[in-house]
């Protein structure tokens, strides 16, 4: 017996997953399916209490699990909470204030009254610059001292620091002096957490690899407390398998790797949905995805395409409102999601003769009116309740009654009634405006990535996803939406296929002419991947590694990253590094630069363990998930907007379709975890896996069913 | 008109000048667009009216509408094609500088014009006698500062006038970019025209007619709600430019702000007459940094940009003056008078809406350092530097530090300097001490040194606030005042003025320090943690803390510790 586990911490609820299967056939053949309330004060009493009744209803012992995949959100809300370690800094003298000048730009040219910046986690007081410095080219222009290295290091040990942070300039490329600071810090305290930037983040750009150097050496001590503690409990309750922690770039880490760099999980979540999202389309042979999740907050959206996820270097972290500027950059790879304050509990309110949505959110205390627990200002939930999208008496499975009457007033009395329009018209912009937010949020990515989203499949995931995908689809001109089984814990389900992953990074710059010499580039992407095996465990299952190059022309400053491939295939590939590097810039921006030399900025090596087929089960069964009784089909008006008003439709159980038959809009069709809503000329039907696919109907009227144009149709 | 179609309708547009400004960013070839992202996207409606300018550079708010007006002026309508493109970068009729580059595509749909799609970019350099275009001494006109274009046809149906391309490269220095740049904007009017088409195709013309009309009522009932509510009142401010150059007068800068009956008048009446130097402000530039101003001192900076928000705003200033310079005038360097205008408007604007003011800000520094390679080493780089200094403190904060209150652009990392330059920077740090005291203190003067690393190294410098330090508000201190020395510290130290000039050699070392921002409010009421706060981190001598705040705390250190 093979047991597989995935545990997603969320804000409200601990969601787990099972998955069991024979280990000679690799396929899994039975899926299970929990939810707790988390116990934010300690994650893991929610993580083993839950862990027990998920175990006891399927029939299972801890003893059994193999592979238990969590993705805990205690990194950033170490941050979030200010609950960190007592940060010291180390740093070249005379730049002690990079990391408490942050950057200059800001992201609402005209907020300057009010705007205030994030605590940069560590103090002046604790930071210490030593004399020490190093040229761009690596020559030694002032020696480290070693004296006032040590005298720096004890006066932070003496003032309560007890996590320290390194970080100076150039070390990225010239990690020598860190390394040596390092050492006397040993010597001086060996139990003192150290965080050295070019470990840490090994990019050119200081403030943000000495932010990230900061934020990393500020969650350290909390999160190595709290994985050895699960570790332990477990351990003491019988568990033997094998214990993995989810990072923000879409794949998983052992404890021990990941405790030292704990900044790599500061965003676990988002990226198993998206891989959850990404690989049930990919199972289904869609390439191009958009994958949409919708909770309580917010929303966030990322395309991928034939399952491998859109990674980006630098992740904001504590954001107020989903305002971008608000929070502390860290620069780790992670994927590359469009977040917008547009949730189940975003507030809405009458501005400017329109109604605007978020970023301000009722959350899940108090929530939305219809929750009855003291929200007074109407939500999207509000709306979608009034509209008849949510049913009162089947949500979440009857778990949780609402009032309908109370989120009616509010709209009425708060949007309605200011516009002069009726109730649910307001109600339909109430969602229109939350939809709006997020339909613009994903055309700016697309026109960033260069890809024309009409062509795409959105696969709809959250507990608000699925209630809103086809007007988002109608927005966008995408003709398909996938609605899977388990959509409210679509991250639990991505953490147990998400692959053990690694990344090298080495930074050093090289300029490449057209007629370059492949030899040396070619000994240096070896050497990369000699690095990157030496990082890898010895695992018994198949690895992949892939090389990918980073570069720009030669006077520009951001760079685009090619794939190369497997290191095998480098030794034809790296004489091809130039022509690739213009096709790629040819599909982004539609014209190559002429006689321009390249500069290779980066070289990445990334190393994937490669699972057994893990959720081919989700393909092959009819995954049913919980005991309570089907209702069966029953008919009630649901509101079409303002155009088609009322119209009398059928309310479906999920439980009750059937493959092959299709189901036309308008309808509703609802599970334990998500409600969703076809509109007129939708047609839904099952696919294997308990799939709903939904074919789009109609298009929205809107300046946005046209997508952007992208650069390089624009070029004549 | 439906609220909900409103609604949508609004947003599309700003998403599709938003949009437009993304593709400019991605397709543009200089540093100023793609990472300081120094440029502007607006929509106008068939009418030449603002009806959308993104959340880009301040500096233009008040220049597209003028820009628009003067290519209307040049060409009829009648002869307008679908694929045009007017170029005009007068500095009368643009934003007070030849650097920024204007260009309007009119928008057809079915042989009509609906609406203009509009660019403004800053170009690296423009000619004229000094890289960088911008310089200050030695200007008498305008006619030294580059290559100036009145409204002209570039793009003639979708088709780039060779002759005119041709023209433009020979008179500036660095061709490929500035045509590239163009080629971005074009791309970028392009994706704004074609999402506003298919919003009228969806919507119909009427419908987007009504939604232009009403975006401007919505948007100046807002702002004059906003005025409304705080009443009649009026505010006074004076502060001065410390001069135009080495050997030169102060200028002054009066303002007079009168609110009534939800309606705001500036008056600049008393401010010095314009100079004969590349320092000059011109009316739309000014006017962009008083609609700032008000923006956000009014609680309006979430209100979106268009002519409706500012139309309740009356901004005067004497013909000639330094604060509406008539032509010839140069304004190449005008940039390093934002800054003040910024600064006298918030302090009259503090007597308006005392929560809305701020004391004075840093004054920013902006020395292009540059080797031409022709003796010694073959090293050649031109390097325009950009160090900022604090906010002044605010109506419940301190001062932001390091971030400007005024222009926005990103900031370039040292790292990346040194990668591209050969000099070594060795020092980036606040100044203690330096912060105007206030219940709610100024941000701190910052100091950058930069060792020289090459001979021959010259410095064209540029800055202020080194005779006038930064004015605190409503009983808010000054703060301390800027340098600039070659060699600081040494037997050979040397004041450099601040918009002098000077080269190096190798060995020698140049340090910025910055003026310190101006306090908010009576020091007095200052919090003694904060007061606390600022000793403890070493921003702020224990003595410093008695003298100006009558501080008698004192800080606990614990053993051992410094």
């Amino acid at each position: 017996m093979s047991l597989v586990v995935g545990i997603d911490v969320g804000g409200t609820f601990t969601d787990f997953i099972l998955f069991s299967g024979s280990p000679a056939s690799g396929a899994m053949l039975e899926v299970g399916a929990w939810k707790v309330l988390s116990t934010p004060q300690d994650p893991s009493e929610g993580i083993l209490h839950g862990l027990d009744e998920l175990l006891n209803n399927y029939g299972k012992r801890l003893e059994d699990i193999e592979w238990l995949i969590h993705g805990t959100t205690i990194a950033p809300n170490t941050v979030i909470e200010q609950k960190g370690a007592t940060v010291g800094l180390i740093t070249t003298r005379g730049f002690e204030d990079i990391v408490q000048m942050g950057r200059q730009y800001r992201h609402n040219p005209f907020d300057v009254v009010h705007l205030q910046r994030h605590s940069p986690l560590v103090t002046r007081r604790h930071t210490k610059g030593v004399p020490e410095r190093l040229r761009a080219d690596g020559t030694i222009h002032v020696p480290l001292d070693e004296k006032a290295v040590a005298e720096s290091i004890q006066d932070l040990c003496d003032d309560g620091v007890d996590s320290l942070a390194i970080a100076l300039l150039h070390s990225y490329r010239f990690p020598e002096h860190e390394l040596r600071i390092a050492e006397i810090a040993r010597e001086i305290n060996p139990d003192l957490p150290l965080s050295l930037s070019h470990e840490v983040t090994p990019e050119m750009r200081e403030y943000v690899r000495f932010i990230t150097t900061v934020v990393n050496a500020y969650v350290r001590p909390n999160f190595v407390t709290y994985v050895e503690k699960l570790q332990n409990d477990l351990k003491q309750r019988g568990f033997g398998g094998q214990l993995l922690i989810m990072k923000a770039n879409g794949g998983v880490a052992w404890p021990a790797d990941i405790a030292r760099i704990p900044v790599h999980a500061m965003e676990s979540g988002p990226a198993a949905g998206v891989h959850f999202a990404s690989q049930i389309a990919k199972m289904h042979d869609r390439s191009g995805v958009l994958a949409f999740d919708m909770g309580g907050t917010t929303a966030k959206a990322s395309l991928t395409r034939d399952g491998v996820l859109p990674l980006t270097d630098i992740l904001e972290v504590d954001l107020r409102e989903m305002r971008p500027g608000t929070g502390l950059p860290v620069a780790i790879p992670s994927v590359d999601l469009a977040e917008v304050g547009a949730g189940g509990g975003s507030i809405a309110q009458v501005y400017l003769g329109t109604i605007q949505v978020g970023p301000e959110s009722a959350g899940s205390e108090p929530g939305p009116v219809a929750y009855g627990r003291g929200g007074t200002r109407p939500t999207v939930t509000d709306a979608a309740l009034v509209m008849g999208h949510l049913d009162s008496e089947n949500f979440l499975g009857g778990r949780m009654s609402l009032d309908e009457r109370g989120a009616r007033d509010a709209i009425q009395q708060q949007i309605a009634e200011p516009l002069g329009i009726d109730v649910e018209a307001a109600a339909w912009g109430i969602a229109e405006g939350a939809i709006q937010n997020m339909v613009h949020a994903v055309r700016a990515v697309s026109v960033d990535q260069g890809v024309d989203v009409r062509s795409h499949t959105l696969v709809a995931t959250g507990g608000a996803g699925p209630l809103h995908a086809t007007r988002i689809a109608r927005h966008l001109g995408i003709e398909e939406v996938l609605v899977p089984p388990m959509t409210g814990i679509g991250s639990a389900v991505g953490l147990v296929d998400a692959p053990p992953r690694w990344e090298h990074i080495d930074a050093s710059f090289r300029t490449l002419s057209k007629d370059f010499d492949p030899k040396g580039l070619l000994r240096e992407l070896h050497e990369s991947c000699r690095a990157a095996g030496r990082k890898t465990k010895s695992i018994s299952s198949a690895v992949l590694t892939e090389v990918f190059v980073s570069a720009h022309y030669e006077g520009q400053g951001h760079s685009i990253e090619i794939l190369l491939g497997q290191p095998d295939l480098l030794d034809e590939r790296v004489k091809d590094v130039f022509t690739r590097f213009e096709d790629e810039y040819r599909r982004l921006f539609g014209q190559v630069l002429e006689n321009s030399d390249i500069v290779v900025t980066k070289i990445r090596v990334s190393t994937s363990m490669v699972w057994p087929e893990r959720l081919s089960a989700l393909k092959q069964d009819r995954v049913q998930l919980d005991s309570t009784r089907n209702f069966s089909t029953r008919r009630k008006p649901v509101y079409a907007g303002p155009e088609f008003g009322w119209i009398d439709s059928p309310v479906i159980d999920r439980r009750n379709l059937t493959p092959g038959e299709a189901v036309h809009g308008p309808a509703v069709i609802i599970d334990n975890e998500a409600t969703c809503v076809l509109l007129d000329g939708d047609t839904a039907t099952l696919l294997p896996g308990n799939l709903i696919q939904i074919k789009i109907g109609a298009q929205e009227r809107s300046g946005s069913t046209q997508p952007s144009v992208a650069a390089q149709d624009l070029v004549k | 008109m439906d609220p909900l179609q409103f609604g949508t309708m609004w947003k599309t547009l700003i998403a599709a000048v938003s949009d437009g400004g993304r593709t400019l960013m991605r397709t543009a070839f200089s540093e100023a667009l793609r990472e300081a992202r120094d440029f502007s996207v607006g929509l106008f409606d068939g009418e030449a009216r603002m009806i959308v300018q993104g959340d880009f550079s301040p500096a233009h708010l008040g220049a597209m509408p003028s820009a628009v007006r003067h290519v209307l002026a040049y060409y009829d309508r009648s002869d307008m094609k679908p694929g045009d493109g007017f170029v005009v970068n007068d500095l009368y009729m643009g934003s007070g500088h030849l650097c920024d580059f204007f260009l309007i595509s009119p928008i057809f749909r079915e042989e009509e014009i609906i609406g203009f799609a509009v660019s403004c970019a800053h170009m690296i350099d423009v000619g004229g006698a000094v890289p960088g275009s911008q310089a200050v001494e030695g200007i008498k006109d305008h006619y030294q500062e580059g290559i100036r274009f009145l409204p002209t046809r570039f793009w003639d149906e979708g088709k780039p006038s060779p002759e005119l391309f041709r023209t433009l490269e020979a008179n500036v220095r660095v061709p490929r970019k500035l045509v590239g740049d163009l080629q971005a904007m074009m791309h970028c009017n392009e994706s704004v025209a074609e999402r506003v088409i298919t919003l009228v195709d969806n919507f119909g013309p009427e419908a987007y007619t009504e939604a232009c009309d009403r975006i401007l009522v919505e948007s100046e009932k807002e702002m004059r709600q906003t005025l409304l509510k705080l009443g009649t009142r009026s505010g006074h401010a004076v502060d001065f430019f410390d001069d135009y150059g080495p050997g030169t007068e102060p200028l002054r800068i009066e303002l007079a702000i009168t609110l009534e009956n939800g309606y705001l008048t500036m008056d600049f009446e008393g401010s010095s007459p314009q100079t004969a130097s590349g320092i000059n402000g011109i009316a739309n530039y000014v006017n962009s940094y008083c609609y700032f101003v008000v923006k956000a001192s009014t609680d309006s900076a979430l209100l979106p940009q268009n002519e409706g928000s500012i139309k309740p705003i009356t901004i005067k200033a004497p013909h000639g003056s330094i604060m509406n310079a008539a032509p010839p005038a140069g304004g190449g360097a005008r940039g390093v008078m934002q800054q003040r205008v910024v600064d006298v408007v918030f302090q009259a604007m503090a007597e308006i809406v005392p929560t809305g003011g701020m004391g004075a800000g840093s004054h920013w520094a902006n020395p292009v350092l540059s080797r031409d390679g022709s003796t010694g080493t073959k090293e050649k780089y031109v390097h325009y530097d950009v160090i900022v200094g604090g906010f002044g403190g605010r109506s419940s904060s301190d001062g932001l530090e390091a971030m400007s209150n005024s222009f926005n652009v990103d900031s370039i990392p040292i790292e990346v300097t040194e990668q591209a330059m050969v000099m070594l920077i060795e020092e980036l740090s606040f100044i203690p001490d330096s912060a105007g005291a206030g219940q709610y203190r100024g941000g701190h003067g910052v100091r950058k040194r930069i060792l020289m690393l090459e001979d021959q190294v010259h410095v064209s410098n540029l800055g202020d606030r080194q005779v006038f330090g930064p004015p605190g508000i409503l009983g808010g201190l000054e703060g301390s005042k800027g340098s600039t020395r070659v060699n600081p510290g040494t037997d050979s130290e040397q004041i450099v003025h601040s918009k002098g000039s000077v080269t190096l050699r190798r060995g020698d070392t140049m340090q910025w320090d910055l003026a310190g921002a101006g306090g908010y409010g009576d020091p007095e009421r200052r919090a003694p943690e904060a007061i606390a706060a600022d000793v403890r981190e070493g921003l702020l001598s224990e003595s410093r803390a008695r003298e100006v705040y009558g501080w008698t705390g004192s800080v606990v250190v614990e053993e051992g510790a410094k």
